[in-house]
């Protein structure tokens, strides 16, 4: 009883602490539970999705020609395949919505069917149920496609071949589990049956005409694992490609878990990078109540010392301690919980553009409260360590009168300068006390050194010299054209156009660099994976080893070949369209490429699978790119049909754009957090200095000082700490943001996250921590004005 | 005719307590003149630190007026009594109150430095003499908690004479010292009264209103006795001690 009087009456007077706690685990608490929730929901929405649309566990994506009778009835009879579903699918060259925004390649169009069974409702807040069907010039597309290219329904899309366009009206959004995502390249649409079969038929006719129309003609093949099959997906996968034929052929396949781990890839890297933001700041929130409990209890001294006089032990005031704390620390955290419940219902509806799909789920209270019960139970443990100060309060030196306050000569001190009084005041008030600050200065470095990785994370998004540190290619003009079988003939044509291109850009302006590459999905050692291919071995940014010197030797993405176990030197198999080699690792490297699971080689190498081997891309960076425009309507005019040319300015990635987009609203999320804690910690730090100064602030006021004058000192005090605390954080930031954010962005392909340091890559946390501890500090010694002369009178 | 530093009128302090109000001094007429070394004598919960106070701006009247060169300081705003602190007058605490994390030379001069009328090298050549003259020189970059109490108290009467001010006010000044410590602080307000310093101090020592050359007696809030004295030598220290006796006595001190 006697100690819940004692926990009542400290909570009734340091009522600021108490509520700086509770802000602090409101914050923490509403975080976590969102982050958990949101975390347990995604995959589980997007699993519930492939259940109900029997999407198999593989889907094959392959020409026509390659998918033959035999090689389907070859996986059928597979002992671990239980069902092969194909469906016929058409390939148009490119697609073009009326708002002018398209894309070129992997767009598969399909007669509608009964797996697309949900459409997203008008106003995206869900699904309807009932899928009306599709009339003639119809046509339902996928979410992800159409938040890639902003349409809207009732925009009108035109299906280009080489010969014939098409102009379908989109009636509707789908749900397309598999490739919905914004992230996956591949793309699938559907039309009526009628029109599907009348397209059909005329794409068969154009091939029979064309051999190049054939690669108008596709197949999706849904393979499905035998019930007794204890083989992962990407086990199952594996197995098959080894001993069946096909898979070798395909131009894609996607297993249930990797579609997963694309859809996911997104949401999951940025709820990461919030739940590493919220470590930090449970971190802050130990330091703050670290700094409460010491400097309470030696502002408390007397009190504490009468208690004990009067026959408490250290015992019951530790407890004192840990009940007030603990009731702070619970009540921001049921609070927090009960805030997370909107936060979850309508945050996925942001993810939900990026992967297409609806997310479904309420709050996981078990989880998120078993994590939040371990961070009390670790403050617990950690306020009865920060308390066990009060074991060297004395009785008798605090009826004395309590400990006074007793300054040393310190090291770091400057002269009072006449010129710069505030600022040399404010500096000795720091000085004279810096231990006190030590709380604060970790609290800033902390903010600093996150919000430059944060800063430094969304800077990569327009750094082009870290974004080819991390592997990608920077070009100006990409051209590419039909894929023709190899041979000779179209070796010596694509070389001859090659020369002619490159002879029509020096027109114009000179090459910088040129990427004669291509990308195949091979088997490597039975996986099907990416193979990126280039003429140009200097253009893989390799990590570890060397670029291929020998036509023997591969790269391998460096994220995938930790998770498989490879090594430098290893020999693997890797097949083709039938035909095999064994390659030796040389080294690894990094990329975005689907995620970094790619391997690469040089055109020597694809020339051991496939004798005429000729790269079907080439890209060009340019001295001039103002001349970008000129050259690529030049280069159409000049080129056959079967050549396609991109102007890379001009065409501005929807999937870049919405990266930008999401890289600065977590930006902004993030400073606006920050911001907040900020303020909450000042304020604990600056009141409880305010309490412990006020004689000072009586004498300064005495000696004439304004009530303005005060405050600027007090702010420029907490501006001396924000500086210490930027020094510490941009030194952490410079040894640890590349390493935090290759461990963050790891599931992307990145293992190496390049910062590219600029000026306000620095500045921009600075200023706002700097800022916020000045700005806040001003705010807080406000109070100077209530501290009368007067309370310096002894009578 | 002795020039006046300050005068105030109908001066009052009231303070709000259960629902009432307790009248801490009232209506209070009284002049600080120019050379004075002004003693406010009473006994305790008199009002003495209150007056000295109200007087100096340091805490705002209730009603009344207080002139000082022809301006009403009750009702000047923060920075004109801010500025009025810095500059017309000093203070002396009877807890001392030096800033802790500044040593003594520092102590000394931030208010003239504040001040920015004298420049950084004026004022550190007045607070040298300002230091030789209280003997704390040796000391000067020590910290207050390195001093004893008597040697915070001289450094304190440097800070107060740093901005050369019209005139000290010191609040029971040897109140927290020893006997040899009061003496010495005692000595040096009588030599810088003798050197033209003008002094208004509270106390309750009758030892250190020996020192003065006008004592004021306040009781229940109202200044009920006056006494005008020499100036102080020290050979004079007994007969002066009888006299001021004698009229405390008849204060019913």
């Amino acid at each position: 009883m006697d100690m819940l009087i004692l926990i009542k009456e400290n909570i009734r007077h340091k009522k600021g602490s108490f509520k700086s706690i509770i802000c602090l685990m409101f914050l923490i608490s509403l975080s976590v539970t969102a982050i958990v929730s949101l975390k347990q929901n995604f995959p589980r929405s997007i699993r519930e999705a492939y259940e109900r649309q029997d999407v198999g566990n593989i889907v094959l994506n392959i020409r026509k020609e390659y998918c033959t009778e035999e090689g389907i009835r070859e996986i059928e009879d597979y002992e671990t395949v239980k069902k092969v579903e194909v469906i016929d699918a058409i390939a148009p060259d490119t697609y073009e919505f009326e708002n002018g925004e398209g894309g070129s390649y992997s767009f598969r169009i399909s007669a509608m069917n009964d797996r697309v069974d949900r459409l997203w409702k008008e106003d995206l807040s869900g699904y309807e149920e009932n899928v009306l069907p599709l009339g003639k010039g119809e046509i339902y597309i996928p979410r992800g496609l159409a938040e890639k290219n902003h349409v809207r329904v009732g925009d009108r899309i035109t299906l280009k071949f080489k010969d014939t366009s098409h102009v379908y009206a989109v009636k509707g959004l789908v749900e397309e589990p598999i490739c919905g995502s914004v992230f996956i390249t591949l793309k699938a649409a559907f039309i009526g049956r009628e029109d599907f079969d009348a397209l059909r038929s005329e794409r068969e006719a154009a091939a029979q005409k064309d051999p190049l129309n054939a690669a108008d003609l596709y197949e999706y093949v849904y393979i499905t694992k035998a019930d007794d099959c204890n083989l992962t997906d990407n086990q199952f996968s594996s197995d098959l490609t080894k001993n069946t034929k096909m898979a070798s052929y395909a131009s894609g396949l996607l297993t249930k878990s990797d579609s997963l781990h694309y859809q996911g890839m997104m949401p999951d890297i940025i709820l990461n990078i919030f739940l590493s933001f919220v470590i930090i700041l449970s971190v802050i929130v130990f330091v703050v109540m670290a700094n409460s409990i010491s400097s309470g209890i030696e502002m408390n001294y007397t009190d504490l010392g009468i208690l004990k006089a009067q026959g408490f032990d250290s015992g019951s005031l530790k407890l004192l301690f840990l009940g007030q704390y603990m009731l702070a620390e619970f009540i921001g955290t049921v609070l927090g919980m009960l805030c997370s419940l909107p936060v979850i219902r309508y945050l996925p509806r942001v993810f939900e553009a990026v992967v297409g799909t609806k997310i479904y789920g309420g709050a996981d209270i078990l989880l998120s409260g078993l994590i939040l019960l371990a961070v009390l139970l670790l403050s617990a443990v950690f306020i009865m360590l920060v308390s066990v100060k009060v074991g060297s309060i004395s009785p008798i030196k605090a009826v004395n009168g309590g400990r006074m306050e007793v300054y040393f000569d310190s090291r770091f001190n400057i002269p009072i300068r006449g010129r710069l009084l505030s600022a040399s005041l404010a500096f000795r008030q720091f000085s004279a006390g810096a231990r006190r600050y030590l709380s604060s200065i970790a609290i800033a470095s902390l903010f600093v050194f996150f919000l430059m990785t944060m800063t430094g994370m969304t800077d990569a998004v327009d750094s082009e010299s870290a974004q080819r540190a991390m592997g990608a290619t920077s070009e100006d003009i990409d051209i590419y054209r039909d894929y023709v079988e190899y041979s000779p003939e179209n070796t010596e044509n694509v070389l001859e156009q090659e020369a002619k291109i490159e002879n029509l850009i020096r027109e114009y302006t000179e090459i910088e660099e040129r990427y004669f590459s291509d990308g195949k999905y091979m088997l490597l050692n039975g996986e099907k994976i990416f193979c990126r291919i280039s003429e140009d071995e200097e253009t893989f940014t390799v990590t570890k080893g060397r670029a291929p010197l020998y036509k023997n030797e591969i790269l391998v993405g460096q994220a995938y070949a930790e998770d498989m176990g490879y090594k430098i030197g290893d020999k693997y198999t890797v097949s083709f369209k039938g035909a095999e080699a064994e390659y030796v690792i040389s080294g690894f490297m990094v990329g975005l490429l689907d995620a970094g699971h790619f391997f690469g080689m040089s055109g020597d190498g694809a020339r051991v699978l496939a004798e005429d081997y000729i790269p079907t891309y080439v890209g060009f960076k340019i001295k001039d790119p103002e001349k970008t425009g000129e050259i690529c309507k030049r280069l159409e005019e000049e080129l056959p049909e079967s050549y396609y040319v991109e102007d890379i300015e001009a065409m501005e990635s929807s999937e870049g754009e919405l990266l930008t987009v999401i890289a600065y609203a977590i930006k902004a999320v993030i400073y606006t957090i920050s911001i907040l804690f900020a303020l909450v910690v000042v304020s604990t730090v600056c009141t409880k200095t305010f309490v412990r100064e006020k004689t000072d602030i009586g004498i300064y006021k005495a000696l004439g000082f304004t009530s303005g004058n005060l405050r600027l000192q007090f702010a420029i005090r907490f501006l001396i700490v924000a500086f210490f605390g930027i020094v510490i954080g941009s030194a952490l930031s410079f040894a640890f943001s590349e390493k935090l954010l290759s461990m963050m962005l790891r599931s992307m392909g990145i293992v190496n996250f390049v910062i590219d340091y600029r000026f306000m890559t620095v500045f921009l946390p600075a200023a706002a921590v700097a800022l916020s501890y000045f700005c806040f500090a001003y705010m807080i010694a406000g109070k100077t004005k209530k501290v009368e002369v007067r309370s310096l009178i002894t009578e | 005719m002795k020039k006046e530093i300050i005068q105030a009128k109908g001066l009052s302090k009231s303070f709000a307590h259960n629902g009432g109000q307790i009248h801490v001094i009232s209506n209070v007429d009284v002049s600080v003149y120019e050379g004075d070394f002004t003693v406010i004598m009473g006994a305790s919960g008199s009002g003495k630190s209150t007056l000295l106070y109200a007087l100096s701006g340091m805490d705002r009247a209730t009603s009344g007026e207080v002139n000082l060169d022809g301006k009403d300081i009750v009702t000047m705003n923060e920075k004109e009594l801010a500025g009025l602190r810095n500059t017309k007058f000093g203070f002396i605490f009877q807890q001392i109150h030096l800033v802790s994390n500044l040593t003594i030379f520092e102590n000394i001069v931030v208010p003239g430095y504040h001040n920015r009328s004298d420049s950084r090298a004026e004022v550190e050549k007045l607070a040298e003499s300002l230091m030789e003259k209280m003997n704390i020189k040796e000391i000067k970059s020590h910290l207050p908690a390195q001093c004893s109490g008597g040697e915070q108290q001289r450094c304190a009467i440097a800070r107060a004479l740093i901005n050369k001010p019209s005139l000290v006010f010191a609040d029971e000044p040897t109140g927290a010292l020893n006997r040899r410590n009061t003496t010495e602080v005692l000595d040096l307000l009588t030599k810088c009264n003798e050197e033209g310093q003008s002094i208004l101090m509270v106390t309750h020592d009758q030892r250190a209103a020996l020192r003065a050359t006008r004592i004021l007696y306040l009781e229940d809030g109202k200044i009920v006795g006056e006494m005008t004295l020499p100036p102080y030598k020290a050979e004079d220290e007994k007969s002066r001690e009888k006299q001021v006796g004698a009229w405390l006595s008849s204060m019913e001190w």
